[in-house]
C-alpha cells in the first residue's frame, strides 16, 4: 500500500493532463450537441486526423533539420495546421454528411447514423493513405526525456505541463469567445432557440458550421497533444478516445461547455485512480462504467439539462 | 408603394387550409391589427411573412421585393422583425445580451477584428452596446436598470417588453407583434399602447395580432378581420366591429341576425 501511495501524486498529475485533453475533445461533442442535438460520432476520427497532421509536421521538420527543434516554435507549427485542417474537416462533415439530413427534417437518428458512417469512412481513408501500421511520434526530439523536474516531490515532465497549459489556454480562449463575442452570442442563441435565433437575423446554418469548426479544431489540437504523449498513433485511435471524451461530455452534462471541461478532468483523474488502485488493464472498464452509471443515475450529468428538457430538433 | 403587400397568399397543412387566398396591403407608418377567432390563420400569416414556413401559393412583397422563399434571417435583414405569442426570450442570457443578439444582423465587425481587438471592432462594439441600451430605454425604467440580469428573472410584463426591444434591435421597418397584450393587466396594456405608438413614431410600421379589443381600438389605424383563413372585413375599428361577418365569426350566426 505504501508503494501505491507513493506513486499516487504522480498518477494524479498524469490524470490531470489526460483529463484536460479529454476535456478538449469533449468540448467538440458538447458544442455540436448544443446547437444540433446530435452526437457527432465522427468527432473521434477528427481528433485522430489531428494527431496525424501533427505527426506529419513533426516528421517533415525532423527531416529538414535534425536537432535544434524547440517546442516553443515547433508546437504551434504542429497545432495550428492540425486545428485549421480539423476545423475545416468538421465543417465539411456538417455540410455534406449531416446538413442534407437534418435540413430535410430527418429525425435525430438520421444524422447519428450518418456520423457513424463518416467515422468509418475517415478511418479507412486514413488507413488507405497512411497505411495500417502505427506511426511513431518523435516526441523525444521535441521534449527530451530529461526535461523533468520535481514539484513537491512529484516528478513531472515538461510535456505534461505543456499539455495542461495548452489545453487550459484553448479552453480559456473558447470560453471568452462564447461569452464575449458576437459569434459566441450567436452560438448561445442558436443553442437556446434556433428558430428564434433565425428570426433575430442570425444565419443559423453559418453558426452551426462555425460551431463544428471550433469544436473540431479543439479536437485536432487534442490529437496532437495525445500523439506527443503516447508517442504512437494509428487510424483507430479515435474510436476509444472519442468514446472516452463522449463519456466526459455526458458526465459533465452534454450541451454544457463547463460540463465538458469538468467531466474531462474528472474522467482523467478517475482513470488515474483506477490505474493506481486497481490495475492499469481495467482503465477502460472503469471509464465506461462511469458512462453507464452516469446514464443510469444522473443522465443529465453534473451541469446538464434533464432528459425531460431535451428539445426537439 | 405599399410597405407590405400580400396577394393570393395560401397555406394548407395537409387537408387544413389555414390561409385561403389572403390579399393585404400595409402602408408605411400604419398601425394595423389582425383580429379573428383562434385558428383563423393570423399567426400563420405572420409565419409566412417571416419565412418560418413556406407558403402553398401567393406572393408577399416587402418594400417592393418578393420575400417568399427567403430564409428567416434574410427577411429579418431586409427589415421585418417579429415577436411570438408565447415567450421566446433567450433565458440564459442577460437582458442586454438578448438585445445584442438582435443587433447581429446589422453588425459589420468580423470575428477576426473582434478577436484581435482592432480599434474599428471596439468602436463598433461600444456603439452596438449604446444602441442596445437605447432600445431598453424605450421602455423607460422597466428594462434599462435590469440590463445585466438574466432574462428569466424578469417579470412577465417586462419579458414581453424585452421581446419587443429585442425585435427592434434588428432595426426593422416593419414590426409584427403576436398578441403583445396577452396576459397583461389593464394598466400594463395601457402602457403597451403608448409604447407601440412611440415605436410607430420612430418610423416603424406595426402589424399586430391582438385579442384585447381595448388595445385594438386604442391604437389601430385599420383593422383586418380573419375567419377560417379568409379576410372577412377590413376598415376602421368601428366599421369592422359592426360588420355582420365579424359578429358571426365571434358570436355565431344567430347573433349576427339578431
Amino acid at each position: 500500500m505504501g508503494d501505491i501511495l507513493a506513486i499516487l501524486p504522480q498518477q494524479l498529475v498524469f490524470g490531470l493532463a489526460l483529463g484536460t485533453v479529454y476535456g478538449l475533445v469533449a468540448l467538440g461533442y458538447t458544442m455540436v450537441y448544443g446547437v444540433l442535438f446530435m452526437i457527432n460520432f465522427a468527432h473521434g476520427e477528427v481528433f485522430m486526423i489531428g494527431a496525424y497532421i501533427g505527426w506529419g509536421v513533426l516528421a517533415v521538420l525532423l527531416d529538414w533539420s535534425v536537432g535544434g527543434l524547440h517546442p516553443l516554435w515547433v508546437l504551434p507549427l504542429m497545432l495550428v495546421p492540425a486545428m485549421l485542417f480539423c476545423g475545416g474537416l468538421g465543417m465539411t462533415l456538417e455540410r455534406f454528411a449531416y446538413r442534407p439530413l437534418y435540413a430535410r427534417g430527418a429525425t435525430r437518428l438520421g444524422p447519428l447514423i450518418s456520423a457513424v458512417g463518416a467515422s468509418i469512412f475517415l478511418q479507412n481513408a486514413v488507413m488507405l493513405t497512411q497505411g495500417a501500421r502505427m506511426k511513431v511520434y518523435m516526441t523525444n526530439f521535441l521534449f527530451p526525456r530529461d526535461w523533468r523536474f520535481d514539484i513537491l516531490g512529484v516528478n513531472i515532465s515538461v510535456l505534461v505541463i505543456v499539455m495542461i497549459v495548452v489545453s487550459v489556454l484553448l479552453m480559456w480562449a473558447l470560453v471568452v469567445l462564447v461569452q464575449r463575442t458576437t459569434l459566441g452570442r450567436s452560438i448561445r442563441a442558436v443553442s437556446e432557440d434556433r428558430e428564434m435565433a433565425a428570426v433575430m437575423g442570425i444565419n443559423v446554418g453559418r453558426v452551426v458550421g462555425m460551431t463544428f469548426f471550433l469544436g473540431s479544431a479543439l479536437g485536432g489540437a487534442a490529437g496532437v497533444l495525445i500523439g506527443l504523449y503516447y508517442t504512437q498513433i494509428d487510424f483507430v485511435m479515435g474510436y476509444s478516445a472519442g468514446l472516452k471524451a463522449f463519456t466526459a461530455a455526458v458526465l459533465g452534462g452534454i450541451g454544457n461547455i463547463k460540463g465538458a471541461m469538468v467531466g474531462g478532468l474528472l474522467l482523467g483523474v478517475i482513470e488515474s485512480l483506477a490505474v493506481t488502485f486497481i490495475n492499469p488493464a481495467f482503465k477502460d472498464v472503469v471509464t465506461f462504467a462511469v458512462l453507464i452509471l452516469t446514464l443510469v443515475f444522473k443522465p443529465e450529468g453534473i451541469f446538464g439539462e434533464t432528459l425531460a428538457d431535451w428539445k426537439k430538433v | 408603394m405599399a410597405l407590405l403587400e400580400a396577394s393570393g397568399l395560401k397555406k394548407s397543412f395537409g387537408g387544413l387550409e389555414a390561409v385561403q387566398g389572403f390579399d393585404f396591403r400595409l402602408e408605411e407608418g400604419e398601425i394595423v391589427s389582425l383580429i379573428g377567432p383562434n385558428g383563423s390563420g393570423k399567426t400563420t400569416i405572420f409565419n409566412l411573412i417571416t419565412g418560418m414556413f413556406p407558403a402553398s401559393a401567393g406572393r408577399v412583397a416587402f418594400a417592393g421585393r418578393d420575400i417568399l422563399g427567403l430564409k428567416p434571417h434574410a427577411i429579418t435583414a431586409l427589415g421585418v422583425a417579429r415577436t411570438f405569442q408565447n415567450q421566446r426570450l433567450f433565458n440564459q442570457m442577460t437582458v442586454l445580451e438578448n438585445v445584442l443578439v438582435g443587433h447581429h444582423c446589422r453588425s459589420r465587425a468580423g470575428l477576426v477584428g473582434v478577436t484581435l481587438g482592432l480599434p474599428g471592432a471596439r468602436a463598433e462594439k461600444s456603439r452596438v452596446i449604446e444602441e442596445s441600451k437605447e432600445m431598453l430605454a424605450l421602455f423607460g425604467e422597466r428594462l434599462l436598470p435590469r440590463a445585466d440580469r438574466l432574462a428569466q428573472s424578469l417579470s412577465y410584463a417586462n419579458r414581453r417588453r424585452l421581446e419587443i426591444a429585442r425585435a427592434l434591435a434588428t432595426r426593422p421597418r416593419l414590426l409584427l407583434l403576436d398578441e403583445p397584450a396577452a396576459g397583461m393587466n389593464p394598466t400594463e396594456s395601457r402602457e403597451l399602447m403608448a409604447d407601440i405608438l412611440r415605436i410607430r413614431d420612430r418610423g416603424v410600421t406595426v402589424l399586430l395580432i391582438e385579442h384585447d379589443m381595448t388595445v385594438v381600438r386604442g391604437i389601430s389605424d385599420r383593422v383586418v378581420a380573419l375567419d377560417h383563413g379568409v379576410k372577412i372585413a377590413e376598415g376602421d375599428f368601428a366599421t369592422v366591429r359592426r360588420d355582420p361577418h365579424v359578429v358571426e365569426a365571434y358570436l355565431g350566426r344567430r347573433a349576427a341576425h339578431a
